[in-house]
């Protein structure tokens, strides 16, 4: 006997979902939205009834929290999901993190939780690993079981990224130099963690001994706890109100009206076909994750490349072939619930606008990704701790296709890319008083810049693509829990974008002092940008691509005797460098880093500059309208220098304001496209050049693993010998 | 959750605004609250293009801000806003086109300015096609050196016309819809 509507168990539920998805094409074979028909108002009603329960426990617990990351930047979200693990909808924050949920739930199922250690009414679960359904470490899920008359009618869930999950090599919430499964830190598969609505004591010393920052981590649950218990009793008082049988009706209606909206929006707005994108990044190992891990030493490209089929009849289809390898890094994906997410990050943004976030989408797309590639590996000892990235790194060339596609249609005001950018600041170490503390700064991952548009620039510091209710986070708050850090500034950063026609957001600096190191004061970047191989965003039209992340550390400064005389202190990395030509600023080593920093000790008097964000521009930027220059010129987003080498513009000051000089600024721009013709060649020219390289195999190391793993693909490997028609032995 | 109706709001009067990018933000908001997408959005689209382009063939989909796909004579071809035409629109138009690459530090001076962040020499070069007809920029890659260039889109236009618009076009065929950058390829080496 199951603990389902009329005896069904979990995964009796589960059959009978996908039986009649299969069978008819509708969520659970809903060809009639019988409660919509019948009465709409009331519908909306139950509807806003559910939402606003989502809402309500998210707005009210979160206050538990102690961390910044939760109560102000909004990483937390709260959700009600079907008894087989369907989410119906969500509070605002961390919309894409629905799309997991079900695989934890349904993995519940499988391992067969009602008999063993049982489902009742008070149960807590909880979940974080990939493996089952999680995205990564950070991400902490906890359900609670809805029970109405002994009936499992729904699960409440409360989920959050916290601010350290204790891996190996150095304190963070998004471990990128993590070699190995066991050293991603505390990833713990779904278990009970407490009865009759109470937390296990367990649970909070697990989270005490396990990670560096417990009191954190463990008000960080009781608030995902509070949260689904609110949802929990509020769901009750909505099914006394509507009837059992509405809401268990009314659940499914929803998801497949979300479902029929989806298909509506890419009718209108896409065109079929096959669109081809692809992205790099790289896993920056070598000489960073230590000498017991030798055989993870080194840096490790990953490439996803990815043909999506927009299908006639409205499905997606994402086909991986060449990716690369699953390897010793943080970047390995297992399990459909970190996979899902990433895709849900690319659909939630520019499909699912409306009241109910919910997992409606995975009905529309499929994927097939090689097993043995980092997408889909098969050794469970190797690291994931950041695998939901990989998959996160192709949501912004899904955008990129996407665009193309509204563009052809015509609808532009649908357009919207940014680089997607996970990336955390994580310092830690030992205060004066002997006090040990660690915290994951979510301010850069939570305010990115966007790209170029069809029709307008860019925005800065503005958005978050998972993230619907973003926030950089208050600098005081900041300043409170890394207390050695005091931000100097946050400032955008003339010409930091992708050039176009519309360039892309002005990127923005942060820029710390330390004071009071203490003990021992080490700190790391957690970059997840374009890493090293380029920017994630191509520029789309002519515009060219963004800025990857990187970060400039001034070490033995003289900057605290200058504040204690008064002279005061450089507030952007252009002032910084200026008052070192100017010897004003005395600085003893300077060292810069593309994309992440390994764990890098700091002392007081260091200056910290992060350059984060700047992304890609739309369009041919000799096309860019003088006014918007002039524009760009005033408010210090733009040098001259560069108003003239890239865009073509002869500008000049009048009384403070900048002029551009239109007719030298068309002669200039012809004498642009007279020096395109002379450096450029023709395709085919190039391409023979290219090829004799091809030939000769003239390519470094990281550049032979991304091919090996093309070459080893029957498809991928096809195309690329005969693109380049070197024949069919050709290997690397 | 009412549908937002877009008929007024997205006026063939609009809509050429916001391609132009004069489009007051407001009014682009509300363009973006329409859902589902107006019905005839495509048709006004088209007709404002046929418009502003300087040449008569007839547009069946716009994929970049100066390439479209046009008929002519039989045949469904890449063809520039200033009149280049780059050929069958199955094959990668970038073989058509004028390529340079920047793969050195000098190179990518030119239009980057802080120097930390550039991809490394000999993982990434940046590649930007040009029109052979009017020097336009019309696409810029990052990609590693011996990097196939991408076929970005390669559009399902008797679907399209058929069963998304409800049109289908005259010269409709099973044969059009397929990759043949590849079979354009063949004898190059020779």
């Amino acid at each position: 006997m199951g603990i389902g509507e009329g005896g069904k168990s979990l995964v009796e539920m589960l059959e009978e979902r996908d039986r009649l998805i299969a069978q008819t094409g509708y969520f659970y074979g809903l060809e009639q939205l019988v409660l919509h028909d019948e009465d709409p108002a009331e519908m909306t009603r139950f509807n806003w009834r559910l939402t606003s329960a989502c809402v309500a426990a998210r707005e009210s617990a979160k206050l538990l929290s102690a961390s910044p990351n939760a109560r102000t930047v909004g990483e937390c979200v709260f959700l009600l999901m079907l008894p087989a693990g369907d989410c119906v909808t969500a509070s605002h924050g961390l919309a894409g993190h629905v799309a997991s949920a079900p695989y934890q739930i349904e993995h519940m199922a499988k391992l067969g939780f009602e008999d063993n250690p049982g489902i009742k009414e008070g149960d807590i679960f909880s979940c974080n690993h990939p493996r089952y359904g999680g995205t990564h470490s950070a991400d902490n899920f906890t359900y609670v079981p809805i029970f109405y008359k002994e009936e499992l009618v729904a699960w409440a869930c409360g989920m959050n990224h916290i601010a350290e999950v204790g891996p190996a090599l150095y304190s963070a919430s998004v471990p990128v130099l993590s070699p190995t499964a066991f050293t991603d830190g505390f990833a713990y598969p779904p278990m009970k963690t407490g009865e009759n609505f109470r937390i296990a004591k367990w649970w909070d010393l697990l989270w005490t001994e396990k990670t560096r920052m417990g009191t954190f981590n463990i008000l960080d649950n009781k608030m995902r706890v509070a949260g689904a218990i609110l949802i929990h009793n509020a769901i009750l008082e909505i099914i006394e109100e509507f009837g059992i049988e509405y809401f268990r009706k009314g659940l499914k209606e929803i998801i497949e009206r979300e479902r029929r909206r989806i298909v509506s929006s890419i009718r209108r707005q896409m065109v079929p076909g096959i669109y081809k994108q692809a992205s790099w990044r790289m896993a920056q190992n070598k000489g960073r994750v230590g000498p017991c891990f030798p055989f993870a030493d080194k840096d490790f490209p990953i490439h996803s490349p990815f043909a999506l089929h927009v299908k006639p009849d409205c499905r997606f289809v994402i086909e991986l072939a060449g990716v690369s390898r699953e390897d010793y890094h943080s970047w390995n994906a297992p399990g459909d619930g970190c996979r899902r997410l990433g895709l849900a990050w690319w659909l939630i943004p520019q499909f699912a606008h409306t009241v109910c976030v919910n997992t409606a989408f995975n009905y529309q797309l499929d994927y097939s990704i090689p097993e043995g590639s980092h997408l889909n590996p098969t050794n469970s000892h190797l690291s994931s701790s950041i695998g939901l990235g990989s998959m996160a790194a192709l949501m912004t060339p899904l955008w990129t296709a996407c665009n193309q596609s509204f563009f052809a249609r015509g609808v532009l005001e649908e357009h919207w890319n940014a680089t997607a950018c996970g990336s955390v600041l994580e310092p830690e170490g030992v205060l004066e008083v002997g006090v040990p503390w660690s915290f994951s700064m979510f301010g850069p991952a939570s305010a990115w810049a966007t790209a170029g548009t069809p029709y307008k620039d860019g925005d800065y510091a503005a958005t978050c693509g998972f993230n619907p209710q973003s926030d950089m986070g208050e600098v005081e708050e900041w300043d409170l829990f890394e207390p050695p850090l005091v931000c100097l500034a946050r400032k955008l950063i003339p010409d930091h974008y992708g050039h176009g026609k519309f360039r892309g957001g002005v990127g923005v600096n942060w820029i710390f002092l330390v004071v009071g190191s203490g003990k021992r004061l080490s700190i790391t970047y957690a970059a997840a940008g374009g890493l090293q191989m380029g920017a994630q965003i191509l520029g789309v039209s002519g515009g060219y691509p963004g800025y990857m992340d990187w970060t400039a550390i001034f070490s033995g400064t003289n900057v605290l005797e200058l504040i204690e005389k008064g002279i005061g202190y450089p507030s952007s990395f252009q002032e910084i460098m200026q008052w070192i030509k100017e010897e004003k600023l005395q600085v003893d080593k300077v060292e810069y880093f593309s994309g992440g920093v390994p764990p890098t000790e700091l002392n007081d008097g260091d200056i910290y500059v992060l350059g984060t964000h700047g992304d890609a521009g739309w369009g041919d930027p000799i096309k860019r309208d003088p006014s918007l220059i002039e524009r760009d010129l005033d408010n210090g987003w733009m040098t001259p220098g560069v108003a003239k080498e890239v865009y073509g513009a002869i500008v000049q000051s009048v009384d403070g304001k900048w002029e551009v000089d239109e007719k030298a600024t068309t002669q200039e721009r012809r004498q642009m496209k007279q020096r395109r013709k002379d450096k450029a060649k023709p395709f085919k020219e190039w391409w023979r050049q290219e090829r004799e390289q091809v030939l000769r195999k003239e390519f470094r190391e990281e550049i032979c693993y991304i091919y090996q793993d093309i070459l080893n693909n029957e498809q991928a490997g096809r195309q690329f010998r005969e693109f380049w028609q070197v024949g069919e032995d050709y290997q690397l | 959750m009412s549908e937002v109706s877009g008929a007024e709001i997205a006026s063939k009067k609009n809509l050429r605004l916001l391609m132009e990018g004069k489009l007051p933000w407001e009014d682009v908001k509300r363009m973006c609250r329409i859902s589902p997408k107006e019905e005839d959005r495509f048709w006004k689209y088209i007709d404002i293009l046929q418009e502003k382009v300087p040449w008569k063939e007839k547009i069946l989909l716009r994929i970049s801000d100066q390439l479209y796909i046009v008929a002519k004579d039989g045949k469904r071809m890449v063809k520039c806003e200033c009149g280049h035409e780059f050929g069958d629109y199955r094959v990668n138009w970038k073989l058509s086109s004028l390529v340079y690459v920047r793969k050195t530090r000098e190179e990518m001076d030119e239009i980057y300015s802080i120097e930390i962040p550039y991809p490394e020499v000999g993982l990434a070069e940046i590649r930007e096609y040009y029109c052979p007809g009017c020097l336009a920029q019309l696409n810029v890659e990052i990609a590693p050196p011996g990097y196939p260039p991408l076929f970005e889109m390669l559009p399902d236009l008797d679907a399209f016309y058929r069963q998304w618009l409800g049109k289908p076009l005259p010269d409709e065929h099973h044969d059009w819809f397929q990759d043949k950058t590849l079979e354009e390829m063949s004898g190059w080496t020779t």
